[in-house]
């Protein structure tokens, strides 16, 4: 049998004996959501975002022989990732650089039929998210990004940050009133400043 | 009214006041986070799994501690250990004796571990904690009231020595517990000091850990 008709479990049996190769096709079965999880912890900046992640991964490859199948394999390997994550973000000598390059933010160009006009909005979009996240704290960012990006049912999300789900509830309140307040805050410097720009506009029309 | 609405809660979810505009900006992300194509991450974690795989297939001879002695003119007996500290899977959480020795009874002993890293690594911390038998040996009072240390510093690709000089304060036995956390790895050295008639006896056990 080739392993890409193999069942995930097949797949899992195979890895925790050492089988590299299932071990990578177990990651790809995963891998949008787990890089989709990274490059939002890691502001969208994607080669920082893959270097933890690979680590982590490596990681979770060599304690595969001590993983139960009993437990979940998404929940396990999200645990680790996390973990990952957390360890990297609180050293206090890191400090996440965001990217703002579209080709490094989604590890492929924009398509070819993407207008300038519409490629800058979507950047627009991607810089406004990661701007928000990275204004979180770690607890809050996970949380959010777990739930608003990932849009993972928060049991499942409590499971993998280890936490109760009125805990989730109460970090993704916070991460949210934080972000709204950023972004009212940030429609409020743009209302400022179009009312300053009409000021000088009015000024210079009547000199 | 109960608290969470006075908190802002709705029942259903956590949603604070003008999330909807927030809401808004986050589906668009998704929708643009689908964008993701294939590129060279598998193929880049399977060339990493496979380094990862053949530095822990070492034969077990690289990993036999080798012993040097050397005497220092400032009255020291010395002695270093040198060992490999290459991640051990099947030995995970259990100590192994990787070296012995005695010296005489009374003086200070340096101890050096050497481990080897696979690449440059900033900030790897190094923690010692001491029984109330052993301390630092030196002549500053507040180094020498230490029970414990943390000690900060880079790892360069090769061996790595970690020196330290110990005086023992009371006869019997004492333990040093240090710990490093570097490669996915915790290591731990545990290093017993016994006073016997004339001699004490240095013994160094290492454990490797899975860092999860």
């Amino acid at each position: 049998m080739v392993l890409h008709d193999m069942t995930e479990k097949e797949l899992i049996e195979l890895a925790s004996k050492g089988d590299r190769q299932a071990f990578c096709s177990l990651v790809s079965i995963h891998r949008t959501k787990l890089r989709s999880f990274a490059l939002g912890i890691a502001c969208g900046n994607a080669h920082l975002a893959d270097d933890i992640l690979q680590e982590a991964l490596i990681k979770a490859y060599l304690a595969m022989k001590n993983y139960e199948l009993r437990s979940s394999f998404t929940t396990w390997l999200w645990r680790i990732i996390k973990n990952e994550f957390i360890n990297y973000i609180r050293d206090p000598a890191v400090k996440i650089e965001m990217s703002s390059d579209s080709e490094d933010d989604t590890g492929v160009a924009l398509k070819s039929d993407d207008s300038p006009e519409s490629e800058l909005i979507k950047e627009d979009v991607k810089r406004e998210v990661h701007e928000l996240i990275n204004a979180l704290p770690v607890k809050l960012r996970m949380a959010i990004v777990l739930i608003d990006i990932q849009e993972m049912p928060y049991e499942e999300a409590a499971q993998i940050l280890e936490i109760s789900l009125t805990a989730l509830k109460s970090r993704v309140f916070k991460g949210r009133k934080k972000m709204v307040e950023l972004l009212n805050e940030k429609k409020d410097i743009k209302q400022l400043s179009f009312a300053d720009n009409r000021q000088k506009e009015v000024k210079g029309a009547g000199e | 009214m109960n608290w969470k609405n006075i908190l802002g809660f709705k029942k259903s979810n956590a949603e604070p006041e003008g999330f909807q505009e927030l809401n808004a900006l986050f589906k668009k992300y998704r929708s643009l986070e689908k964008e993701t194509g294939i590129d060279e991450f598998e193929s880049t974690l399977f060339e990493k799994l496979k380094k990862v795989e053949n530095e822990i297939q070492r034969p077990r001879i690289s990993r036999v501690p080798v012993i040097v002695f050397s005497v220092s003119a400032l009255f020291l007996i010395a002695f270093t250990f040198i060992f490999y500290s290459v991640p051990d899977i099947a030995d995970e959480n259990v100590m192994e004796l990787v070296s012995s020795s005695e010296v005489e009874k009374g003086e200070p002993v340096k101890i050096t571990i050497e481990f080897e890293s696979t690449e440059d690594i900033e900030n790897v911390e190094i923690s010692f904690k001491f029984d109330d038998g052993v301390r630092f040996h030196s002549d500053n009072e507040k180094i020498k009231a230490l029970n414990s240390y943390v000690r900060k510093r880079s790892f360069k690709k090769g061996v790595n020595p970690v020196p330290f000089v110990v005086s023992l304060v009371s006869e019997g036995e004492s333990r040093i517990i240090t710990e490093t956390k570097f490669g996915g790895y915790i290591h731990n050295r545990t290093i017993v000091l016994k006073t016997l008639n004339e001699k004490t006896a240095v013994y160094i056990y290492k454990s490797e850990k899975f860092q999860n």
